[in-house]
């Protein structure tokens, strides 16, 4: 399988669109390569955390920043939301116990957020590895964009003058926003802007 | 339309059925939220934490540290990039330091004066009700712990919505979210750690960089300074009023600038008046960044600009009928 193919299927994987035999050959591809494996847990993460289905987090201050990385790493195949399909039934997931150890550390499961209804349903997760006694799989909502591509957070105005006083604004304004609900969070914003140096 | 955001915007037409036909119910379930977005507020100034949160703003993603001490001299509190360049803010009752090491300069500006206990409440004006629908859920678990869901839904499009996730044992604002009126999410913070310390040490509250060799710059308008304003704003949308007045200081290095702040109990819009000379570049029209919108237009040589986590429209409406008395 080719790489883009690769990529394509794993993304197809994690929203639980292929079939068993598709999916069994995906994950022997997974397997063989770091990489990869890397790149379903990442996705899976990312998935978890901004669901906020991420479970008592496993690295504190590292797996923030693993996801955030991870989505500025991700390759444009996966990261970015795949025209929608018209679907079908539950795909049961062939796992493998390496992977069943880290879908069940994120705290994960996988919901199709695409199916037609209001309330998500939970996709059934199969765990067939050859692990003694294969955990059951704790599942998260997936609600969230999985990975629209990074961008930076700017101003849509790019003239440096404009960009400048509004950012005195912003942070001005953040001074006085009402009732102190969020407390310090709104200075989010003004940290994660990008000073385009 | 994708079929992501066909589903929520049909759960946002179910929400605001449930609503219509449950305003009386809703009665003692308003007053119950009410009680938990004030201990939100509590919460958030009297807690001292240590917590890592992921950050996002439309497209973009970022993993940030908070650290906050709360004490009787006042509370302190940092807040650190971890990816990247380690812009952070540190804020205590003097001052809000605004460190950006890749640009090498600071930004220092006055803090808000804070109540006399030192801590925010939520403080929902009388008709805070006409304008937004609030309700209760059993939120999911965040970070490990479990949480109260606070919806917050606007009743009109001038605003936008709010849910909170809030930690059941402290009040402590674990997920929150700024929804516009389709139920798109604009805006979210998700905590993935969250420490309660006794003790927060000075070393962790200290800025990463030393600044030294920046450039350091102020921000004019300096909070409470009472002036007559020569300024007037025609139209607000219902339920915003006048909550602060800021007047620049003179010699701070920028051109006057005036700053009124407006809000609805929840939601906030700055207008910002200032000198602009010719040359000036200046705003004419909408800029956005994620959840935050602004507006600016030239009025008398001055530019106006409404700024504030609402929709385009509503700081569009706003900014157009600024006026010189």
């Amino acid at each position: 399988m080719k790489d883009d193919a690769l990529h394509e299927s794993l993304s197809a994987l994690v929203d639980g669109e292929l079939t068993r035999a598709q999916a069994e050959q995906v994950m022997d591809a997974v397997l063989r390569d770091p990489a990869l494996r890397e790149q379903w847990r990442r996705h899976h993460l990312i998935s978890a955390v901004l669901s906020g289905h991420s479970g008592p987090s496993p690295g504190a201050d590292e797996l923030a920043v693993r996801v955030a990385a991870g989505l500025a790493a991700e390759p444009a195949s996966l990261a970015t939301h795949r025209a929608p399909r018209r679907r079908r039934a539950w795909v049961p997931l062939a796992l493998a116990a390496s992977l069943t150890a880290v879908a069940v550390a994120a705290g994960l499961m996988l919901i199709d957020v695409r199916d037609a209804g209001v309330a998500p349903r939970p996709v059934r997760a199969t765990i067939a590895g050859d692990a003694a006694s294969p955990a059951p799989a704790r599942v998260a909502a997936v609600t969230a964009p999985a990975g629209a591509e990074r961008t930076r957070m700017t101003w849509n105005d790019a003239r440096p003058a404009v960009e400048a006083r509004l950012n005195g604004y912003l942070l001005d304004h953040n001074e006085y926003l009402a009732g102190g609900v969020r407390g310090m969070l709104p200075y989010a914003r003004v940290v994660g802007y990008d000073a385009r140096d | 339309m994708t079929p992501v955001t066909e589903r929520l915007r049909r759960l946002a037409v179910l929400l605001l059925a449930v609503t219509a036909t449950g305003a009386s119910l809703a009665a003692g379930e308003d007053q119950e939220a009410r009680h938990w977005l004030d201990r939100v507020a509590y919460a958030a100034s009297r807690l001292s934490y240590d917590g890592t949160f992921v950050y996002r703003n439309g497209d973009s993603i970022e993993s940030m540290r908070i650290i906050h001490r709360a004490g009787a001299g006042g509370s302190k509190a940092r807040l650190v990039s971890l990816i990247g360049e380690a812009r952070e803010v540190i804020r205590d009752n003097e001052r809000v330091t605004c460190y950006l090491p890749g640009s090498s300069s600071v930004r220092v500006g006055k803090p808000r004066p804070r109540p006399a206990d030192g801590y925010n409440v939520f403080k929902p004006r009388g008709d805070f009700s006409d304008h937004y629908a609030l309700m209760l859920a059993n939120g999911e678990r965040v970070a490990g712990r479990d949480t109260r869901l606070v919806s917050v839904a606007p009743r009109d499009e001038w605003r936008y919505g709010y849910r909170l996730f809030v930690d059941e044992e402290t009040g402590f604002l674990l997920k929150s979210e700024l929804v516009d009126g389709h139920g798109g999410v604009l805006e979210q913070i998700v905590f993935t750690r969250l420490e309660l310390p006794d003790v927060i040490p000075d070393a962790l509250l200290q800025p990463g960089v030393s600044g030294e060799g920046f450039t350091w710059s102020t921000s004019g308008a300096v909070p409470g300074v009472s002036r007559d304003s020569r300024w007037t704003v025609g139209w607000l949308p219902a339920g915003f009023s006048m909550s602060d007045r800021a007047a620049d200081a003179a010699g701070a290095g920028r051109m006057p600038v005036e700053h009124l702040v407006y809000t609805d109990g929840l939601a906030s819009v700055s207008v910002f008046i200032e000198y602009l000379d010719a040359q000036g570049e200046h705003l004419e029209g909408l800029s956005r960044m994620g959840a935050v919108n602004a507006y600016g237009t030239m009025v008398a040589g001055f530019q106006v600009t409404a700024v504030g986590e609402v929709p385009g429209g509503t700081v569009e409406r706003i900014g157009r009928s600024v006026a010189r008395r």
